[in-house]
């Protein structure tokens, strides 16, 4: 249903940044703070981009002994392919796309 | 106390996300602990809380979950207030209460009616009163949800 909606601004800048590396695991607060998303907007969104298979979200356990598990997010296949088409100005998703 | 009303946030956000998201929940507090080493709890709970409420939309138990905050936050509460502002003699945005207005001093311009309505003012007082406390358990009553249950309502739907 919203794969085929236009992506909005803050999904595009989540592709942007999810797809500068895609094979990389990503943590939820880093994405926040290179996004310059909130909380509010980064995880509704990474929830739907989960449930519509563009991203995948796997437990990571913490460097530093004593810290809860965390959660890293990558693009999927499908996502990288979304992020190509979503972001027209760019060929390669790994390629840093700028936006208008 | 700025961490201790973020945990308390979150823990309402985890509530509100209930247990069809355990694992966004369990997350999104992993994250809690990343965003007090950047002095940002609140921000960062805040936020965890508005998307737990953008996730219960998406949910009918958490629709109507929503609805029943929105009705009694937004519109009992409210009239109850009123209503005791009334029954005290607060201004209210429609003036001093009536029952305030039935007292002796400002009947003076009614001397038939003084004893009368002296007497049934403290009555008239009352009764808003009562009308208040209603107003309030009735939105208590239309909130007093059994968590359990919302955590469960994710799943029972199939989400």
């Amino acid at each position: 249903m919203g794969r085929n909606r236009r992506p909005s601004k803050q999904m595009l800048i989540l592709l942007k940044a999810l797809s500068a590396q895609p094979q990389e695991w990503r943590h939820g607060y880093d994405l926040m703070r290179e996004t310059g998303l909130l909380s509010g907007t980064l995880y509704p969104l990474l929830m739907r981009m989960t449930d519509q298979g563009l991203v995948e979200a796997e437990w990571r356990q913490p460097e530093v002994l004593g810290r809860p598990a965390r959660h890293v997010y990558r693009l999927t296949t499908t996502g990288i392919a979304f992020a190509r088409t979503a972001m027209p100005d760019s060929a390669d998703p790994r390629v840093t796309v700028a936006f208008a | 106390m700025t961490v201790a009303s973020a945990q308390a946030v979150m823990r309402l956000a985890y509530h509100c996300l209930g247990l069809g998201r355990s694992d966004w929940c369990a997350a999104m507090q992993a994250e809690f602990e990343e965003a007090v080493r950047d002095r940002k709890p609140l921000t960062f709970a805040i936020g965890c809380l508005f998307a737990a409420w953008r996730e219960m939309v998406t949910w009918e138990e958490g629709r109507s979950v929503l609805a029943r905050y929105a009705l009694a936050i937004g519109m009992l509460l409210p009239v109850a207030a009123l209503q005791l502002g009334s029954a005290v003699g607060l201004p209210t945005p429609y003036g001093v209460g009536a029952a305030h207005d039935m007292l002796p001093d400002k009947a003076g311009m009614n001397p038939y009616l003084i004893c009368v309505e002296a007497s049934a003012a403290s009555l008239v007082t009352l009764l808003t009163l009562l009308l208040a406390g209603a107003h309030v358990c009735l939105a208590w009553t239309l909130v007093d949800e059994d968590w359990s249950r919302i955590d469960r309502a994710p799943f029972d739907a199939g989400v």
